[in-house]
């Protein structure tokens, strides 16, 4: 959890936004979600976006993933690039969007991410098999490796299964083989820990970050868990309704020169002195708007 | 036996249709015999004179209709078990094979007419997931709006109308030219004419087709195209597709993965249409001349011909359920979740 020490290799520049705008297209109106949002990443970053629900923070990684249709989401970006290659994030205007090149997202819900009528086996040749001209076995064996790199036991009888006869932590570890298989700059975790339970949720982060680091892929987690943010992350952005509230190193969240609200948010995270407290703390909501003002 | 087991989802189909065509024989046997009217009287009653009773009964028996309804019942359940079922008591032919020599070509034109319609649904479907234009994919919604709304013969009649009486493009609906003409193969029309190598009728039977083929088609194509566009729709929203987006699948895949998993209703839905053609495709094979199945039943009802009006219902529903096995078929194979005992796989 350390930065880049002196001795290593120059850090890579993976991800830099600025100025992002995300507005919701309904009947030919606009409602704004996403106001002027930056941040820059370099390779060995993991970013937190936290916030509350409805803050933006997955509307924000999804237009970052190029996911968002034009029919959808209307997406104005003054400056973009991936990798030092300049990108236009603008929404696509296809029905399926595109792929942003180097960047794989994973959700919350392995259930309702992976493809429920395909076998894993078949997920693996769609991606892999659209990347490279490996041949079949070629591929099976790739797709095998992975499934044994992310923890799964038998991966050769894992491989024939369908999502639905697995268990909820297999899945999970299915679906982040299926997003690193292509080997991207960049992975969105969109609460990826959520739908497990405490003991699972941990090794399946210690995973993502192992599996990461390994590739040299950035990392962006969107979470509300502020705990998780600390322990699993070097940077945060702090979102609340659309605006950044903070963008700042991990390790100075608690520090004076944070903006009110990111103050607020952390004092609402229970402690174990909290039963002290006469009452728990709640978010103090004027302080994100007076930011805004 | 794991092979057994792993195939049991269609094996277990198969088995099950004789059974369930056989319950249904039992049901139309006593269903036809509820009909209004008696056949023996009827038939006496044409030659114009009075009858005794004697006469009466050995017109009965002469008919197949003599003695108690349980006496007339296990002569039929003899007969069904070798085939035979009965004589029509119009026109004094096998019953069975009236029928089958009707079936094929309705089976023929409706196949033809609704696989157009699947074909141009399916074409459509992809165009709304693959063209950005906002216009076309709104006229795509508006025309699957259209489903059930209009019926197929008004299409037909318009169709007629506008292609042989105004612009005279096509011939007159006068049915197939090769009907009585060939010898009888299969009993499909078009396949017979392959098979015997007579091409130029052949493409005299492909040009009377493009209206009754056409019409089904224009009329069709909305009721699947609902569901699909329904389907697609749907899963477009879905994670998965996000998923897939996002993990790099192809462009092929993603359009692959999204039809196979919006095409059960569309499938369904195809089959219902089917089945209902059998019986109803009697309007569209007499708005252009053709002889079908259709023809027939409505003959026996008028006529309360018991032996082919049940014959009709016996084969057609037997035909019907094959073709909904199809259906659950095809449905088990594109979801593998519908097929039985997977479900309780899940933990």
């Amino acid at each position: 959890m350390t930065h880049a020490s002196p001795d290593a290799p120059p850090v890579r520049e993976a991800v830099t936004v600025q100025g992002m705008s995300i507005a919701y297209v309904s009947d030919d109106r606009y409602n704004a979600v996403v106001n002027d949002v930056s941040f820059s990443l370099q390779q060995s970053d993991r970013l937190a976006i936290v916030g509350e629900s409805g803050s933006g923070k997955t509307t924000l990684a999804m237009a970052v993933a190029g996911l968002l249709p034009s029919r959808i989401a209307k997406i104005d970006c003054s400056a973009a690039s991936i990798a030092g290659k300049n990108v236009d994030m603008s929404a696509s205007a296809a029905v399926i969007p595109t792929r942003r090149q180097g960047v794989s997202m994973i959700f919350q819900d392995a259930m309702t991410s992976l493809d429920p009528v395909a076998s894993i086996g078949h997920q693996f040749r769609t991606v892999l098999g659209s990347l490279t001209s490996q041949s079949r076995s070629q591929i099976r064996k790739e797709a095998v490796q992975w499934l044994d790199k992310v923890g799964i036991h038998e991966p050769e009888r894992v491989i024939k299964l369908h999502s639905y006869e697995m268990s909820g932590g297999m899945r999970q570890r299915v679906m982040i083989a299926l997003a690193l298989c292509s080997k991207p700059l960049l992975l969105i975790a969109d609460e990826p820990t959520s739908a497990l339970d405490a003991s699972v949720s941990r090794r399946v982060m210690d995973l993502i970050l192992e599996l990461t680091a390994e590739l040299g892929t950035a990392l962006i987690i969107i979470t509300h868990d502020i705990d998780l943010a600390r322990e699993y992350t070097n940077k945060s952005l702090v979102l609340y309704h659309g605006h950044v509230q903070d963008f700042c190193d991990t390790a100075q969240f608690g520090d004076e020169n944070r903006s009110p609200y990111t103050r607020s948010l952390l004092a609402c995270v229970p402690r174990l002195n909290s039963y002290d407290l006469d009452a728990l703390p709640t978010l103090d909501h004027n302080a994100a708007l007076t930011k805004e003002a | 036996m794991n092979w057994f087991k792993k195939n049991m989802w269609w094996l277990r189909r198969i088995v099950e249709l004789p059974i369930d065509i056989a319950a249904f024989s039992i049901i139309a046997f006593f269903l036809v015999r509820l009909l209004p009217g008696d056949p023996v009287q009827l038939s006496l009653a044409s030659r114009g004179e009075g009858y005794t009773h004697a006469q009466y009964e050995a017109q009965a028996e002469s008919m197949g209709l003599g003695g108690s309804i349980w006496h007339q019942f296990a002569n039929f359940v003899k007969g069904a078990l070798v085939g035979n079922l009965g004589t029509s008591t119009v026109s004094g032919k096998p019953v069975t094979q009236e029928v089958l020599s009707r079936l094929p070509s309705t089976i023929e034109l409706v196949t033809l007419g609704l696989g157009a319609a699947l074909i141009f649904a399916l074409l459509l479907g992809f165009l709304y997931i693959r063209s950005s234009n906002r216009t076309l994919r709104s006229a795509i919604r508006t025309y699957a709006s259209f489903a059930t709304s209009i019926p197929v013969f008004v299409v037909a009649v318009f169709s007629i109308m506008l292609f042989y009486v105004i612009l005279k493009w096509l011939p007159a609906p006068l049915g197939r030219v090769s009907s009585g003409t060939l010898p009888v193969v299969t009993g499909f029309p078009i396949l017979d004419e392959m098979l015997t190598g007579n091409w130029a009728q052949l493409g005299e039977t492909l040009v009377l087709y493009i209206l009754p083929v056409g019409s089904m088609m224009l009329t069709y194509t909305p009721n699947l195209l609902t569901q699909l566009i329904g389907g697609l729709d749907r899963e477009l929203a879905e994670t998965t597709t996000q998923f897939q987006v996002a993990a790099g699948v192809g462009r092929k895949w993603i359009y692959i993965s999204i039809f196979r998993r919006s095409l059960s209703s569309v499938v369904v839905v195809f089959g219902l249409i089917f089945g209902g053609l059998i019986g109803g495709a009697v309007t569209v094979e007499s708005l252009f001349g053709f002889g079908g199945i259709g023809a027939l039943a409505v003959r026996s009802v008028a006529s309360v011909d018991f032996p082919a009006l049940q014959g009709f219902l016996i084969l057609s529903v037997a035909f019907c359920m094959f073709v909904f096995f199809l259906v659950d078929l095809v449905n088990m194979w594109l979801d593998p979740r519908r097929r039985p005992g997977v479900a309780n796989q899940e933990d």
